[in-house]
């Protein structure tokens, strides 16, 4: 990736907030023209931090101007529910995912960090799997069908012996649905690779 | 439908584009009112508005050809339509009214 282009992932979450092509085009174009003489003005890292500072102001203002939209209203409700399940999985499998990556020390400052990144995570993987899903269903499914199963496996298996590996999966499935989001991200950004 | 520019940002979009005439696309309105409303108002914000002055019958748009300064991608410009500048008119004396006297009054404060 070009570091003179716009952020992609702030492109991304730009373009997936409005609906009609003809308004998104011209909401990143504009911000694209803007970025080019930013970059010339003021230097790439300034551009790219107005650029990220654009899109999160624009979330508000575009969430609710779409909001009268029927599909992009079930898209946000989507991705919300799809975000607050896979979050929720992922902090209860935070102590596992504790042992397993940072095996030398559970510090508060240790366990503040891992729930924030999959608290991020996700977001982002419930996000890219909610939008994408009507472009590649296989995917999108393989995605879905792994955050059902993480669910029903914290649900279905009781028991404290049983519990350890049920866990592991559970953080197997719950990976196996991030990284089936973030390949749809690399499906959808060829530039990525 | 409302066919009024009820808010203040509404409302100071709409002139801008009266003002802009043939140069009225998004990131021009924004640098003007954010000039003269001294305040730096997000791209989200202005589009978001100018779609909802679109749906009100207020403005009117057409797309530009794409250009590569864009990444390729179009301009979309915008112009009042009728109704638009009625309410241009209506908004500018209603302002007008509600001005009268109030200098007045605060020389004499």
């Amino acid at each position: 990736m070009s570091p003179r282009t716009p952020p992609v992932l702030a492109s991304q979450i730009l373009a997936g907030l409005v609906a009609e092509a003809g308004y998104r085009d011209a909401i990143l174009g504009d911000l694209e023209e803007e970025f080019a003489k930013l970059v010339s003005r003021s230097g790439v890292s300034f551009a790219r931090r107005w650029y990220w500072s654009q899109t999160l102001r624009a979330i508000g203002p575009l969430t609710w101007s779409q909001s009268h939209d029927f599909g992009v209203s079930i898209r946000i409700a989507a991705t919300a529910v799809a975000t607050y399940l896979m979050s929720l999985e992922g902090i209860r499998a935070e102590s596992a995912l504790v042992r397993m990556v940072i095996p030398f020390g559970t510090t508060t400052l240790n366990r503040i960090v891992m729930l924030a990144c999959v608290a991020l995570a996700g977001l982002l993987a419930g996000w890219t799997i909610v939008k994408a899903l009507p472009q590649r269903p296989v995917i999108g499914a393989i995605g879905i069908l792994s955050l059902v199963l993480a669910v029903g496996t914290h649900h279905v298996v009781v028991g404290s012996s049983a519990e350890t590996v049920f866990r592991s999966m559970k953080v197997l499935t719950l990976g196996l649905a991030m990284c089936s989001g973030s390949l749809l991200t690399l499906w959808r950004n060829p530039a990525l690779f | 439908m409302n066919s009024n520019a009820s808010g203040n940002l509404e409302f100071s979009v709409l002139i801008s584009v009266a003002r802009l005439g043939d140069k009225a696309y998004g990131a021009e309105v924004r640098r003007d009112v954010a000039q003269r409303a001294r305040k730096d108002y997000s791209v989200g914000a202005i589009y978001a508005t100018l779609q909802r002055l679109e749906d009100k019958g207020l403005l009117s748009s057409s797309d530009t050809e794409p250009t590569p300064v864009r990444g390729g991608r179009s301009r979309r410009c915008f112009a009042l339509t009728v109704p638009g500048r009625q309410a241009v008119r209506s908004g500018v004396a209603t302002r007008r009214r509600l001005w009268e006297g109030v200098d007045l009054v605060l020389q004499r404060r």
